[in-house]
């Protein structure tokens, strides 16, 4: 993390490598506007100011809450976010200056000149606890089944700045409890009217539907009767929600927190990429959760990517070998490489290789990709025969604050074009063509779900027979359905959160999957397999782990002498630099 | 009818060892009760009334527990120690009286056969600690080799002093020899007793010279790995070796068979006299059993010490007083 | 035994006939406390002087649990007869040798929320130590007196929920 005190750190646009750190200095924004995602104002002055009597210089407008976490001071907050404007309602970022007889609150002051903060004041402290103990007027003790709990900032600040004990005596406020919305439900009687979640929908989404009902005591927040919490970024209200009170239904007594084993990795619903977290228990994925990177995706994420995961251990999952007319759970990865290898050699040494087609997705990993594209040099299949099948276009959404969900649901279409070609995607219907014409008589596919996008693909009728008529087809499939002919080579392939490989957005920008989950059964992955393949072709030493493969194919993503552990958690733009 | 006196042999030498190996078993339980009362405690008091089954139970139990081998054992030796272990300890009850002409083979160097068919129980536990390939066997067997054999010179040479004053080797004859009371060998070589029954417990392997076996040191010492009924013999045999080493004692220094004065002739003398044994030798069993709840271990270099630098020595010396007092009686009458 | 060894240090020599008040060559003999110490288990062996058998005899006469004793699990149940468990994991948390596993799901009744749908207990790997009763926050579960923790397979050993609630 760069020093803000440090001259030229700041003032030099852009240079902070954009793998060092998720949040550099951030942010000047002016009150009341909406929040966009934003990096250090180019020219912003540095200035002088004085946090807890320590002399510091930070650019001028920065946040007094993030300045001081910069210094490890920490603010305590609820209602501040670093991606919402600041709204100062929850009276618990108190602060001291020097020009002031009351203490203000850190997030809606920005650093000018000559400001004199002090953060650990005895009436500081009071302050706190007292503002804590309102807060927990109403507050029910309920923390064992809250989903929040673990990391829950009201249990934080409590146990941090709060009393021991409550000096109320009346009875709790009752608030209600109710579902509102796609995968929502508010937990009135938890809410500290913070309105996070009220800004979120006004500022993030611009769909507005929450507000805060009711007066004083009996304020929580609601939705309009009607219009519920509808939008496709609805889920990240529960994420930063300071306390339980929006739970998500989907995870909803499903684990606690700290149980969570939480994996960096990225979401492959669409092509932008966005950063995610993912979070895990015995093996199953719990829930994915957005991570911050300010130049894809913020601190948001849709819930299309956020609640797409079932699949990973859904019913559909394809587990089993099949191959030399015999179908195994568990096979050496030598074995299923060979019969890989040798259905695609046997048709290209009898037919000549360009009798011989190859289609990969843009669900691969560039790793994956470069090892098919191996393969078809060992093979010496023409390049018109190598193609990869994409999903169809979905619908572009575009949010207030310029969060957008891609109309390309196909994750790795860069990365895909740049390995395998420019015109893979073009040559997939041709190669279909071929098939469908007997031009091709060995054909490879390696996809998620090649029984979906091959009945999608244009003109489907007629495929079924002549996959049928073709004398060797190898599929990888994540999720088995279509019906493949008797003499099919079928082996399984992995899920987004058991790869560990790196991908290429829409903005050209290569970031990394990592593995997050164990494959079910232990099954082979691709990396496996066509590294094996290779290997009984003689092409290929060594199985070798993604990170080897990546240096070999760094240039090709433009990012020459880039090794995968410089990717880093927030990847790498084209070129390598911001 | 020549065969009747082999017949006879046969007879007499299965009824000896029957006797012998029923009472292993109830030593066994008369050791853990005893052990228990000395301890406070009860001992085996479950199976069958007040526990006298138990033994059987641990028969039945070792009997169908799973032998063992360990990896890179010698399989012939491995088998064969048991067995070497055992069976010179059953052969050397043959020569040793039980009652009043009551002896398997009455042979005139008696003394000498016991002595070293019992000192042939070394085999069959130095063959064991080697075979087992296993360092605590190993070093249990090398321990139970040194010790037996270090030993075994005193109790020798307790012995020539013992045979010296009696002017026999056999075991009837030394036993004729001690029907009156005062005649008994314990008045007249003192010494040689004390020497002789220390030195029979280092043979035996008993407390407090148990350094073979010493559980705390080597686990269970040259029977280490062994399981099942080759446990068993091993167990058999230290039992075994225990009652001829009592029966030894009686006979050689309690008196033998007699109850001090002459008993009379006939079938009733004869039983009385069986009778008279009897006792005394669970005397000198339970006195065995006594000392060993009584008495800690021995260090080793104690041990060797105790062997070498005191017993000998005095069983020299007491050869030499003995010699000197035997020539000036024999001149004297 | 029968004559002085020489392996004792001078320091144990003085220290030990002093102690004992004999002379050096009787001490050194070992025979006096040879005896001695046959005739200290001899009056154990008969029970003399006081000396009395302690061995309680187990299935007949149980020794009494100790206030505090640890034994087997038990989930308390509320005035309903529904369990107490909130299934809010604390114990799973806290359990040091990770045997309880616990699977929430809603709970059916309007006063509570969540209730625990699986709540196991594995007993082989329990240790005993009693932190889930103290990290419980709705005292439902205990550990009970009983210590007669014997089955003859393993699956019998993780306890389930019902089997936790009537123990």
């Amino acid at each position: 993390m760069a020093e803000i005190s440090v001259k030229g750190a700041v003032s030099k646009p852009n240079v902070a490598s954009p793998h060092a750190a998720p949040q550099s200095p951030t942010p000047p924004v002016a009150y009341g506007e909406p929040t966009v995602p934003r990096k250090a104002s180019e020219n912003a002055e540095l200035v002088k100011f004085k946090l807890n009597g320590k002399e510091l210089e930070v650019p001028a407008g920065t946040n007094l809450i993030e300045a001081a976490r910069q210094q490890g001071v920490n603010i305590p907050y609820y209602c501040y976010h670093p991606g919402l404007t600041p709204a100062g309602n929850c009276r618990m970022c108190l602060v001291e200056t020097a020009n002031a007889k009351k203490p203000i609150t850190a997030c809606t002051t920005p650093i000018t000149r000559g400001l004199e903060i002090t953060t650990d004041s005895e009436s500081l402290k009071t302050a706190r606890a007292g503002v804590l103990e309102l807060m927990l007027v109403n507050h029910p003790l309920d923390c064992p089944i809250c989903d929040k709990s673990g990391e829950c900032m009201l249990q934080d600040h409590t146990f941090a700045h709060g009393k021991d004990r409550s000096r109320m005596v009346e009875p709790k406020e009752i608030k209600h409890t109710k579902d509102v919305g796609n995968d929502i439900f508010i937990w009135g009687n938890r809410c500290i009217v913070c309105t996070r979640c009220v800004r979120f929908c006004d500022e993030i989404s611009g769909t507005g539907e929450l507000c805060v009902v009711e007066r004083g005591d009996h304020s929580v927040v609601d939705v309009f009767p009607e219009y519920p919490l509808h939008n496709a970024l609805s889920g990240n209200v529960v994420d930063i929600c300071p306390v339980g009170a929006l739970i998500s239904k989907d995870f909803l007594y499903q684990a606690r927190v700290w149980f969570q084993k939480k994996t960096d990795s990225i979401c492959t619903g669409c092509s932008r990429g966005c950063n995610i977290e993912i979070q895990t228990k015995d093996n199953q994925i719990k829930r994915l959760v957005p991570r911050h990177n300010r130049d894809v995706n913020d601190y948001w994420m849709c819930d299309y990517g956020r609640y797409d995961h079932s699949h990973v251990l859904g019913e559909a999952r394809s587990l089993r070998y099949r191959f030399a007319g015999l179908t195994r759970e568990t096979v050496r990865s030598t074995e299923a490489g060979k019969a890989l290898a040798q259905a695609l050699q046997a048709v290209a040494q009898s037919r000549g290789p360009g009798a011989v087609g190859i289609l990969g997705s843009a669900f691969h990993t560039n790793e994956e990709a470069y090892l098919l594209r191996k393969l078809a040099e060992a093979l010496q299949v023409p390049a018109s025969n190598v193609g990869a099948l994409a999903r169809g276009a979905g619908k572009e959404q575009v949010f207030k604050s310029g969060f957008r969900i891609s109309a390309d649901k196909n994750p790795n279409r860069k990365g895909v074009e740049k390995i395998l070609g420019a015109d893979a995607f073009g040559n997939a219907a041709g190669i279909l063509d071929r098939v469908r014409s007997g031009g091709l008589k060995a054909l490879l596919v390696v996809s998620d779900r090649p029984h979906v996008i091959l009945g999608q693909g244009p003109g489907e009728d007629g495929l079924v027979e002549a996959l049928a008529s073709l004398e060797a087809l190898v599929v990888l499939e994540l999720e088995s359905g279509a019906k493949f002919p008797q003499q099919t080579v079928l082996l399984p392939s992995t899920a987004f959160s058991e790869k560990d490989g790196s991908m290429v957005n829409d903005a050209g920008r290569t970031q990394r999957l990592r593995p997050a989950t164990e494959r079910p059964r232990a099954i082979l992955g691709e990396i496996e397999i066509l590294q094996e393949a290779l290997r009984s072709l003689g092409k290929w030493d060594r199985t070798l782990p993604a990170a080897s493969i990546f240096k070999d194919l760094a240039p090709l993503l433009g990012l020459p002498g880039v090794t995968y552990h410089e990717v880093g958690k927030l990847g790498l733009p084209a070129g390598g630099n911001a | 009818m020549t065969w009747s006196p082999i017949l006879l042999d046969v007879i007499r030498a299965v009824l000896i060892f029957a006797a012998v190996m029923t009472l292993v078993p109830f030593l066994v339980l008369a050791e853990r009760r005893i052990s228990a009362w000395i301890q406070n405690r009860v001992g085996p008091n479950r199976v069958g009334p007040m526990g006298t089954l138990q033994p059987l139970a641990d028969v039945i139990k070792l009997v169908f527990k799973e032998e063992i081998v360990p990896a890179r054992a010698d399989r012939v030796l491995y088998s064969l120690g048991p067995l070497l272990s055992f069976a010179p300890a059953a052969i050397a009850f043959a020569a040793i009286p039980v009652g009043r002409g009551l002896q398997v083979v009455d042979m005139s160097v008696g003394v000498l056969f016991v002595i070293t068919a019992t000192s042939l129980a070394v085999y069959g536990i130095s063959f064991g600690g080697w075979a087992s390939n296993n360092k605590f066997s190993l070093l249990g067997g090398l321990r139970s080799s040194a010790q037996i054999i270090s030993y075994e010179i005193a109790m020798g040479l307790a012995l020539i002093s013992v045979i010296m004053t009696t002017g026999s080797v056999s075991l009837s004859q030394i036993s004729e020899g001690q029907t009156s009371f005062l005649c008994w060998n314990i008045f007249r070589q003192p010494i040689a007793f004390v020497i002789f029954f220390t030195a029979a417990f280092a043979e035996n392997n008993r407390l407090p010279f148990d350094l073979p076996e010493c559980e705390s040191e080597l686990v269970g010492g040259y029977h280490t790995e062994y399981s099942g009924m080759k446990f068993g013999m091993y167990f058999l045999a230290e039992y075994v070796a225990m009652i001829v080493m009592s029966a030894m004692v009686v006979t050689l220094f309690l008196g033998a068979w007699s109850p001090g004065f002459a008993l009379p002739e006939g079938l009733l003398g004869t039983v009385i006299s069986v009778g008279v044994f009897s006792f005394k030798l669970f005397a000198v069993l339970f006195f065995y059993i006594w000392v060993r709840w009584t008495l800690p271990r021995f260090r080793y270099d104690q041990l060797m010490h105790l062997g070498w630098k005191s017993l000998v020595p005095l069983a020299m010396a007491n050869i030499v007083v003995t010699g000197i007092v035997v020539t000036i009686w024999d001149a004297v009458q | 035994m029968s004559q002085a060894t020489e392996e004792s240090t001078p320091a144990m020599n003085t220290q030990a006939s002093a102690r004992i008040g004999k002379s050096k060559w009787l001490f050194r003999l070992y025979l006096p406390a040879v005896f001695k110490g046959l005739f200290n288990t001899f009056l154990h062996l008969v029970k003399a002087k006081g000396h009395k058998t302690f061995t309680i005899q187990y299935p007949e006469v149980a020794r009494p649990v100790r206030k505090g004793y640890r034994g087997e699990h038990r989930l308390k149940k509320d005035a309903l007869g529904r369990e107490k468990c909130v299934a809010c994991f604390m114990c799973q948390t806290v359990c040091p040798s990770n045997c309880i596993r616990i699977v929430a799901e809603e709970a059916p009744w309007p006063d509570r929320d969540k209730r625990p749908k699986i709540f196991e207990i594995d007993m082989l790997r329990c240790i005993y130590c009693g932190m889930c009763e103290e990290a419980c926050p709705c005292d439902a579960i205990e550990l009970t007196e009983k210590f007669n923790v014997v089955s003859t397979t393993r699956t019998e050993k993780i306890y389930n929920k019902e089997k936790l609630l009537s123990n």
